[in-house]
């Protein structure tokens, strides 16, 4: 469970003014959805919009961190909800940078995340999870971080090959390694930036592919541990 | 591929379509996506939306009222002195084909490239009732030579190099020079199809949309081939989709302004060719200027109907065939169509069209090859949800097998909904964020990261853009944000 | 923007020349006095030719109606534009018994003439006037946006089974 990125999260919301409420939610039912698992993952859906439905009655934001669950709830849950659940939930729920990015174009102040400088790289490399740059979210995340000052170039490949549970699969672990490799050599071309990556399937294939130690984009600029 | 096959037996067969095919098709369809994103930036973010909300709309429409539309195209096109059949399954149209060639006493058909002909299988009805074929698109001479299906939607040859057809004609051809250059490969066949279009009795084409009211065809080509089919003979067999149907002339602009677009990155294909059969061109060579010319139009079910009745297969039927779904997919990219592909269709869409018009094994076979990605939903012209098609038919190919066949791995511990018979590894996968943690034996789980709520007052986003904000971004540099959220915070 | 009776805008031919060339496409503009030349000029070799329904005669040396044999032996084909769309560098080809459909197909080499005021600003007038040609009993055109091409054996070639050179030649209108 990448605990890092949720409390580097909070960190950085809360430095940025924000009142932060972690719940235990259930599970989105992206897992069973993948695998075709229609009936399973409407069930899920119906329980996380259960376990979020007072939150946001109360006016919270639902922000979130793994693209995939955000995927969910902007586009899946559409055939998996009633429409005005799904649209509640939509309307309320933002990627984590998406939500930063929004704070700062509203006047939070950037200077409390940690923008580069001292043995801080300037140059990165970012590589956006496919469904986020679906939603158009991959532009957020490549703004706030040319707002603190980095130096940011962005992948060019659709899917980083890992896509959940598919590169798992023994027989699809050839095809998953092949599809990588697009990105692979384009971070290696990369070699002297820091690599970011939004996604928890992302982060996995490239730790495996390149020996490179990606970092999620709300990790490298949450302020440090205080 | 069957979904049948062991994991090692798949993982066997794509290892070896990977080594034969990967790098020609990776090359092709990479190729093309870059070009899609080009022209897509060329027509600018907003003007790509609203074409797409036009002609999705357009296609709802047309399909809402296909049955009034097949009455429409059957009189416009009588009245132009045409005929149109309907055939209900692909024997019936490749029968009614057949009538027509021996009817006119045919001997040869040259043909110009359609999907729906490989879907039905004419070619083979027509060479065992004595009709020789020759396809004249370049892509499909290649693998008619090679005798293997198409591994693309509109590049059928896209699995072979140049030095593959290379090899593949000076195997077939046995020319006294060997013919290496893509100039030396395309001369030689444009001169290999010239006498047999010049013999031709009949020219049998596709057809990319139909236009109701007028009966008219649109062919959208680069080569030429369709327009010499048709200019070469006095008998003209267009084939074609009944879903291919639109009402207006003016319903088919924006698909000539997208199709070209998402296809392969050009503003609009080179040709596109509308024909309201019969044509009063003369046909070349030129011979009897009263010698009798007709068109048939056959318009195919084969399962659209069907479909049409299916609430999540429906639309499927939106589909133009463009192939950005076969582009814009890394799976596709690296294995392409022969492993991403059924019978005939291939990549994303391949699955709804594979379900609907052939059946839920050759459907089953292919679609797990769909991660769910997302990046065939803004590349697809005609917004149709190809992440949902595959996801809809996985669930039904899961509720199809036998329960008796399987162990559950995980009995006792599934909390699930599904049907038993459901494939052992997907119920595992399925299931998997809510076993408990011993069962986990890496740390790695996406569906359990905490989501964060953070308390605000009226958060809203600014802009009234949709919650899919995404145009297709260039490639290596994101967009600036269409959407800006404006948290509003509590002091 | 223009109805396409009146006459475009200058800016609709130099956008039309410059979309068109993006799109492999030559482009010629002259006045009516010296079109005939500028055809000419525009051809390459043995020429045939469909008479242009409008008034502008051909060059001198064009055979019009040709036979098989004309046909198979000419390097260009010269045919009327019905009409063409500025946006995209498209011109639209009319066949018709004249033989406009193989005359514009089988050459290697295709020349268009089209007049400055059939040239409209985007695809949405194009089919306009289409609809209009159409409900007249017009109803077959090519839409023709650039020489005949391939990329199916592994790179671009042009001229497979339509011509490798496209050139138009737009009418009443100063270079």
């Amino acid at each position: 469970m990448n605990v890092g990125r949720g409390k580097a999260a909070v960190r950085a919301l809360e430095a940025l003014g924000v009142a932060v409420t972690v719940p235990t939610l259930p599970p989105s039912g992206r897992a069973p959805l993948s695998q075709g698992m229609v009936s399973t993952a409407q069930e899920r859906a119906s329980g996380l919009y259960a376990a979020v439905v007072d939150h946001l009655r109360a006016g919270k934001d639902l922000v979130v961190v793994e693209p995939s669950t955000l995927a969910m709830f902007r586009n899946d849950y559409e055939h998996l909800l009633p429409a005005e659940r799904f649209d509640s939930l939509a309307d309320n729920s933002y990627e984590v940078l998406e939500y930063v990015f929004g704070l700062v174009e509203n006047g939070a102040d950037s200077e409390v995340l940690a923008g580069p400088g001292g043995d801080r790289d300037r140059a990165v490399v970012y590589h956006p999870h496919c469904q986020q740059r679906t939603l158009g979210l991959d532009a957020h995340t490549v703004g706030v971080l040319e707002a603190l000052g980095y130096d940011v170039v962005t992948s060019d490949v659709e899917c980083c090959g890992m896509a959940g549970s598919f590169g798992y699969k023994s027989e699809y672990y050839e095809l998953s390694v092949d599809v990588g490799r697009a990105l692979g050599s384009q971070l290696r071309e990369e070699a002297g930036r820091r690599v970011l990556a939004s996604g928890t399937s992302c982060t996995d294939q490239i730790d495996s592919l390149l020996d490179r130690d990606p970092v999620h984009p709300i990790e490298f600029v949450a302020p440090s541990r205080a | 591929m069957s979904s049948e096959e062991s994991r090692a037996g798949k993982a066997a067969r794509i290892r070896a379509i990977l080594d034969a095919e990967g790098e020609a098709v990776a090359a092709n369809a990479r190729h093309l996506n870059d070009r899609r994103y080009e022209a897509i930036d060329e027509l600018g973010a907003e003007r790509y939306e609203e074409l797409r909300e036009t002609v999705r709309g357009i296609k709802e429409d047309a399909i809402d009222r296909l049955p009034e539309l097949l009455a429409t195209v059957e009189a416009a096109v009588e009245d132009n002195g045409g005929e149109v059949y309907v055939a209900d399954d692909a024997a019936d149209a490749t029968d009614y084909i057949e009538s027509v060639c021996a009817g006119l006493d045919a001997e040869s058909v040259v043909k110009s490239k359609s999907m729906t002909t490989e879907e039905i299988g004419v070619n083979e009805a027509l060479e065992e009732a004595g009709v020789a074929v020759h396809e004249t698109d370049l892509g499909e001479l290649v693998i008619q030579l090679a005798d293997e299906t198409p591994s693309h939607l509109i590049g059928p040859g896209f699995h072979k190099s140049r030095e593959e057809i290379a090899r593949l004609f000076n195997e077939r051809f046995d020319p006294e020079e060997p013919l290496e250059t893509a100039d030396e490969l395309t001369a030689f066949a444009r001169d290999y199809l010239a006498d047999r279009i010049d013999e031709a009795d009949v020219g049998m084409t596709g057809a990319n949309f139909v236009v109701a009211e007028t009966g008219t065809i649109a062919l959208v080509t680069n080569e030429g081939n369709a327009r010499k089919v048709i200019e070469s003979t006095n008998h003209h067999v267009a084939v074609t989709g009944i879903e291919k149907l639109l009402p207006t002339l003016e319903s088919l602009r924006p698909f000539v302004e997208l199709i070209g677009r998402t296809a392969t990155g050009q503003s609009a294909a080179i040709y596109n060719t509308l024909v309201s059969g019969p044509v009063n061109s003369p046909p070349v060579p030129f011979g009897d200027p009263d010698a009798e010319r007709t068109f048939h139009l056959v318009l195919i079910d084969n399962g659209r109907r069907a479909m049409r009745e299916d609430p999540d297969l429906r639309e499927t039927l939106y589909c133009i065939r463009c192939g950005a779904c076969n582009n814009s997919c890394a799976n596709f990219q690296s294995v392409g169509g022969h492993a991403f592909g059924g019978e005939t269709y291939t990549g994303g869409i391949g699955t709804g069209w594979e379900a609907g018009v052939h059946d839920l094994e050759s459907a089953g076979g292919m679609n797990d090859f769909c991660t769910g990605c997302s990046r065939c939903e803004p590349a697809c012209p005609v917004k149709i949800d190809i992440p949902w098609l595959n996801t809809v038919v996985r669930d039904r190919v899961n509720r199809g097998a036998d329960p008796g066949e399987f162990d559950f791995l995980v009995e006792g511990l599934v909390p699930d909904d599904e049907h038993g018979g459901i494939d052992r590894q997907k119920r595992f996968f399925g299931n998997f964020p809510t076993l408990p943690s011993r069962e986990r034996s890496w740390s790695r789980c996406s569906a359990s990261t905490p989501a964060v709520t953070c308390r605000h007052s009226a958060a809203r986003r600014s802009s009234s853009g949709s919650r899919h904000a995404g145009p297709s971004h260039p490639g290596s540099r994101s967009g600036r944000p269409s959407s800006i959220p404006t948290p509003t915070r509590t002091t | 923007m223009s109805s396409g009776r009146s006459a475009p805008t200058t800016d609709e031919v130099a956008r039309y020349a410059e979309r068109a060339a993006a799109a492999g496409i030559e482009t010629t503009r002259t006045p009516r006095e010296e079109a005939t030349a500028a055809i000419g000029a525009a051809c390459r070799g043995e020429t045939v030719a469909t008479v242009l329904p409008f008034d502008v005669d051909l060059p001198a040396g064009a055979t019009v109606d040709p036979t098989t044999a004309h046909l198979e032996a000419a390097d260009t084909g010269v045919t009327a534009g019905t009409l063409a769309v500025a946006e995209y560098g498209t011109v639209v080809v009319t066949p018709t018994t004249r033989k406009e459909g193989s005359v514009s197909l089988l050459p290697e080499r295709h020349v268009a003439v089209v007049r400055a005021s059939d040239v409209v600003a985007d695809m949405l007038a194009g089919f306009d006037r289409l609809g209009e040609a159409f409900a007249a009993g017009r109803n077959d055109a090519v839409l023709v946006t650039g020489p005949s091409a391939t990329a199916d054996m592994g790179e671009l070639v042009e001229g497979v089974h339509g011509p490798a050179e496209m050139h138009v030649v737009i009418v009443g209108s100063e270079p």
